[in-house]
């Protein structure tokens, strides 16, 4: 079978490498120690980690009294955080998922470090609900289960419920998804490694993997299954978490076009993560033959695209607000951009909506520097975001007398800082001990290459 | 019981479907051909049916689907009947979130789940068959010698053309494959013995 | 090994289908007139016209949308059959007429275009506002129920209607807080400029696609991405806009965010199953020899998947404004959903949802022609319905459905099909210049 690609077409994986060659750089991480480079951030990491443990313990043990919130601000930084890390994992899915299914062969050098990005930010959004519950070790009292207390069900119409369902169908099957893509690499370390510690754990991971046809084809099947699934899923997740907003009577929170909106803007700031996270990993594991220039510039563009249909819904909620002619609507959004908060609003904006209009420019997406910088800015704006829909549609409600601001206490900043020390302790964990490369599929995207006749 | 089969080892994607592919048009016993990812192209040339996990997981998501669905209406209207919110109790709207998740999870997770059965991948399992070097950058195709002309010798020839760099005899016990079936089954294999 | 060769080969247009669209059209406008002079029968008229207008620009929008797409994405399978999208954008000077139409029938249409106070309306004198029961829209300051609306249809004519109606629009102040959008000047000024944006930026990339043919100059591919580029950013916001002001407005107190991608997700799905179809009636009469069954499958996917965002988004849509049950907003499925269409609504989701989901979730039937065929037809019928179901419930308490509903659409199809089919009778079937054609004559799943 011989393929018939485009001149337009460019190289995945650059460097003409063989097969053993590229088991061998992918798995070069975790043969050896780690860099000082990696000892450094692993340090700052779990120092963030160990002081949101600390933060967490604290707000435990003394109760949710110690956030900043008030009456009229009953929601604020906690659901904002769980908001954003719940985005963030979107990116990753996309691109185990999506562009799987549009077969965009670019995705194979960095799915698998982007999923495992998915399930590390779920764990960290999940940390908040938990937090929030005052009594964490009750938490399975939201599941539906007969119990000796009636029974007394959770209420399936609040969109909290839905939230639990969603979360946790979102964690496994990500989870699911990301361990069946590994069993093949496992397997190929199992057969590399000499080590005869690493020879069993991998041996007892991969299950028995032998690289049968007869087990691939069904294995395929079944990814691929998975990836139809997980398509919906991701756009199922963030819109169930818009609808924790857009279900309620609050102007600024009850819109409609909440569901796909949330999603446009999960994807998009999970795409300025992912390019936040790859262009560090490029750089300390030295990977640049993998995660070339061209997926980052691909990446910029999907950030372009996302962050301008963020644009657009900023753009189409501020002119319905008007449209409707409800003073109330029409307040909350003047409101939001020449209000207290103003600043956070234009922060988003100019984050979320300017700044990815510079990677219209190929010059600036083919910058690795600049494209890194702007990430950032896109990390923040989604934060932003975030705490800009949430606070200031509460904190100036129908009733004067009830407007007043917001502030987090030092606790709230503490155990976001921590949550990003758990996600990097997490992510710099998971480049050393498993392939942060989809070794199988790698291969078959360079095997086009790989006829004996005709050497490229 | 013990059988002989012919082992090709390939260092190529071209190779290994074009071989195959000689393979079964000239009547031989495939018995399973190993690879370090999935070729694309495989089952077509070893004559494998589309495989029916398709089936599995639109089967699983139904029932987590009607699961939820009856699982919530059960909750709301039966059990505990309440007016929360100024709902109907069947607010069926409200249900399609949780009812949608169930049959994703339920679909994926099944599907997992019966991909390891059907495949008997589990955890200390010991790999069935397993050849050197096709996790890693071999292709093996793997014959049934049934006959006294197919041994590695007669064959080297026939895979000549492929680029073959090895053709060897295995003798492994008690190997059983679902032979002309052009079934999706795995290769069932009890007890291994290699040399 | 060899790359496939590929003959320029343009269809034949046939006599018969040529003469078969002309009567279509000629019944279209009978229809039209007919409905027309029929006793208070303009709004009923208008109303199919806005809807068959719609469909024909989500059709013709959907054809440019695909194709600059395709070019943003670097899609190299869908190239064989490209032609078939150019060849439905062609229909998208037939919406200047159709535009015309609707602004002709705007007062009818939509009530913000009436004048709201008495000094206004004594500058129009003459306009449908006081011809007799013409206009059946009566506005209140919240949300207006269509029963009220019907009573004042049924009542033509009569005097006491018409000042009661005048009272209330005078006191309209939500109307008048939008006056600026809502406004016939700025809404022909919007007009002109949708459908320049539009018909520019469509043909650019067709021409450019067919210049390819002649002098195969990759160029041409990178000047269509460029274009395409441009257009995306602009048809999002046209789009979103005009899905407003076509469709949104004609109840000018409702409102919903998602209502431009509820547009979109229909003009996705619907454009997607008319190129499937063309597609399809074309390799039956012996073209397109090349595309199999795998373009088909990819087809299906996206059909697949396309009609699931539509049902996601009207889901959204709708079970967001029933969960907050807030009075601005709930009324307009309190007519569609409690009222007279409860039937059609459901059925809506069963054609554009239900029926395509199932038909193409196993892998033979998107493989499958026949199936192929049949789905796309029931997707552009639930097309129609879906539009008629967010245009009629404004002005009819009850659905009415009838031989002007069917001949005016009928106009619609037949003006769509003779432009699409001229065209196709013009340019080669294949974009035999792409870079990307040898990937799509040899795709495979």
């Amino acid at each position: 079978m011989s393929a018939h690609y485009s001149p337009l077409r460019v190289k995945l994986v650059e460097g003409n490498k063989s097969l053993g060659q590229i088991t061998d750089e992918i798995c070069r991480p975790m043969n050896r120690l780690p860099s000082k480079s990696w000892w450094l951030a692993f340090l700052v990491a779990f120092s963030a980690l160990m002081m949101g443990i600390g933060a967490i313990t604290y707000q435990v043990l003394v109760g949710i009294g110690t956030w900043g919130l008030n009456t009229s601000v009953g929601w604020a930084f906690d659901i904002t955080n769980f908001v954003f890390w719940i985005g963030i994992g979107h990116a990753g899915t996309l691109i185990s998922a999506i562009l799987f299914l549009f077969r965009q062969k670019w995705r194979t050098s960095i799915n698998r470090s982007a999923e495992a990005m998915t399930l590390f930010a779920v764990m960290c959004a999940g940390l908040f609900p938990l937090i929030h519950m005052g009594r964490p070790w009750l938490a399975f009292w939201v599941g539906p289960y007969p119990n000796t207390r009636g029974s007394l069900w959770p209420n399936p119409r609040s969109p909290l419920l839905w939230d639990v369902f969603a979360i946790s169908t979102y964690f496994l099957v990500s989870a699911g998804f990301w361990y069946v893509g590994l069993i093949p690499d496992l397997a190929t370390i199992r057969d590399k490694s000499t080590s005869k510690i690493k020879k069993f754990i991998f041996g007892v991971l991969s299950l028995g993997w032998n690289g049968s046809n007869r087990i691939w084809s069904r294995y395929e099947t079944v990814y691929m299954l998975l990836a139809g699934l997980a398509t919906p899923l991701v756009l199922s997740v963030h819109s169930i978490v818009s609808m924790d907003f857009a279900t309620s009577v609050i102007p600024g929170w009850h819109t409609t076009i909440f569901p796909p909106y949330f999603v446009a803007g999960a994807v998009f700031s999970g795409f300025g993560m992912v390019l936040t996270l790859m262009i560090i990993a490029r750089k300390v594991l030295n990977l640049h033959e993998y995660i070339t220039t061209t997926h980052i510039e691909r990446m910029c563009k999907i950030a372009l695209l996302t962050g301008s249909m963020v644009g657009l819904a900023y753009g189409t909620e501020f002119f319905i607000a008007w449209y409707s002619g409800s003073i109330y609507e029409r307040f909350t959004f003047l409101n939001r951009a020449f209000g207290p908060f103003a600043w956070a609003y234009w922060i988003m904006v100019s984050c979320n909506v300017i700044t990815p209009q510079l990677f219209w420019f190929k010059k600036l997406r083919t910058n690795v520097k600049w494209v890194f910088i702007i990430s950032i800015f896109i990390n923040i704006g989604m934060w932003f975001e975030r705490f800009v829909i949430i606070v200031t549609s509460l904190h100036r409600d129908y009733l004067p007398s009830n407007w007043t601001g917001y502030v987090p206490t030092k606790i709230e900043v503490m155990t976001l800082i921590g949550v990003f020390g758990l996600f990097f302790t997490l992510f710099l964990i998971f480049c050393r001990v498993l392939p942060m490369i989809s070794i199988g599929e790698v291969k078959s995207v360079v095997s086009y290459a790989n006829t004996r006749n005709k050497e490229h | 019981m013990s059988q002989t089969y012919v082992v090709a080892y390939f260092e190529h994607e071209d190779d290994i479907l074009g071989a195959t592919r000689k393979s079964r048009e000239s009547g031989h016993t495939i018995v399973d051909v190993f690879t370090p990812y999935a070729v694309h192209g495989m089952d077509e040339a070893m004559g494998l049916r589309f495989s029916r996990m398709t089936w599995v997981c639109f089967i699983f998501g139904m029932l987590g689907a009607l699961g939820a669905v009856f699982g919530q209406m059960y909750i709301t209207m039966v059990d505990w009947p309440a007016v929360i919110g100024g709902k109907p109790l069947n607010s069926l709207p409200a249900y399609i979130p949780i009812t949608f998740e169930c049959a994703v999870l339920f679909g994926g997770l099944g599907s997992i789940v019966v991909l390891f059965a059907r495949s008997k991948l589990f955890p200390f399992k010991k790999p069935d068959f397993l050849l050197p070097s096709v996790t890693n950058d071999k292709f093996a195709l793997v014959l049934k010698a049934d006959s006294a002309t197919i041994t590695a010798k007669d064959l080297q020839p026939f895979f000549a053309d492929f680029g073959a760099t090895h053709i060897e005899e295995r003798l492994e016990d008690t190997l059983t494959v679902a032979e002309g079936a052009p079934g999706s089954g795995p290769v069932h294999q009890t007890e291994t013995t290699h040399h | 090994m060899s790359d496939a060769h590929v003959e320029n080969v343009t269809y034949k247009t046939s006599p018969r289908m040529k003469n078969a669209a002309i009567a279509m059209i000629v019944i279209g406008a009978i229809t039209f007139l007919w409905q027309y002079f029929q006793e208070a029968g303009e709004l009923r008229a208008f109303a199919n016209v806005l809807v068959s207008h719609f469909y024909l620009l989500t059709l013709a929008l959907g054809g440019a949308f695909w194709i600059a797409l395709q070019y943003v994405a670097g899609a190299g399978w869908s190239v064989v059959v490209r032609r078939i999208p150019e060849a439905m954008t062609k229909a998208l000077p037939i919406t200047i007429v159709t535009t015309i139409v609707v602004v002709l029938g705007m007062s009818y249409l939509y009530s913000w275009s009436l004048p709201r106070h008495p000094s206004e309306a004594a500058h129009e004198e003459g306009g449908a506002a006081t011809e007799g029961g013409s206009s059946p829209l009566m506005v209140s300051p919240v949300y207006s129920a269509p029963a009220h609306k019907s009573e004042a249809h049924e009542k033509t004519g009569s005097a006491e209607g018409e000042e009661s109606a005048d009272e209330l629009r005078a006191a309209d102040e939500i109307l008048d807080s939008k006056s600026w959008w809502l406004s016939k000047n700025f809404f022909y000024v919007r007009m002109v400029l949708y459908l320049l944006i539009w018909i520019g930026l469509a043909n650019l990339l067709v021409k450019n696609s067919r210049k390819q043919d002649m002098d195969k100059n990759v160029s041409h591919t990178k000047a269509n991405l460029k274009v395409s580029s441009i257009f995306l950013p602009l048809f999002g916001l046209s789009f979103s806009a005009a899905s407003v002001d076509f469709i949104m407005s004609v109840e000018p107190h409702w409102f919903s965010t998602i209502f431009g991608v509820y547009c979109f997700a229909g003009l996705f799905v619907s454009s997607l199953a008319m190129i499937t179809m063309i597609t399809i009636l074309l390799k039956r009469r012996g073209y397109l020899t090349f595309v199999n069954e795998e373009h088909f499958q990819d087809l299906g996917k996206l059909m697949f998947g396309m009609s699931t965002f539509w049902a996601y988004i009207w889901f959204s849509q709708f079970m967001l404004i029933w969960y907050s049950n807030m009075p601005e907003e709930v009324g307009y499925y309190e007519v569609r959903f409690n009222g007279e269409y409860r039937f059609l609504f459901f059925l809506n989701v069963g054609v554009n949802w239900v029926l395509p989901f199932f038909a193409l979730l196993p892998r033979p039937n998107k493989r499958n022609m026949n199936i192929m065929f049949a789905t796309s037809a029931v997707i552009l019928v639930g097309h129609w319905l879906d539009l008629y179901l967010m245009v009629f419930p404004a002005y009819y308490s009850a659905p009415v459905f009838g031989w002007t509903e069917i001949g005016i659409f009928l106009g619609a199809i037949g003006m769509f099909v003779l432009a699409t089919f001229t065209y196709l009778g013009k340019a080669n079937l294949v974009p035999s210049g792409d870079p990307y054609l040898q990937e799509s004559l040899h795709h495979h799943q």
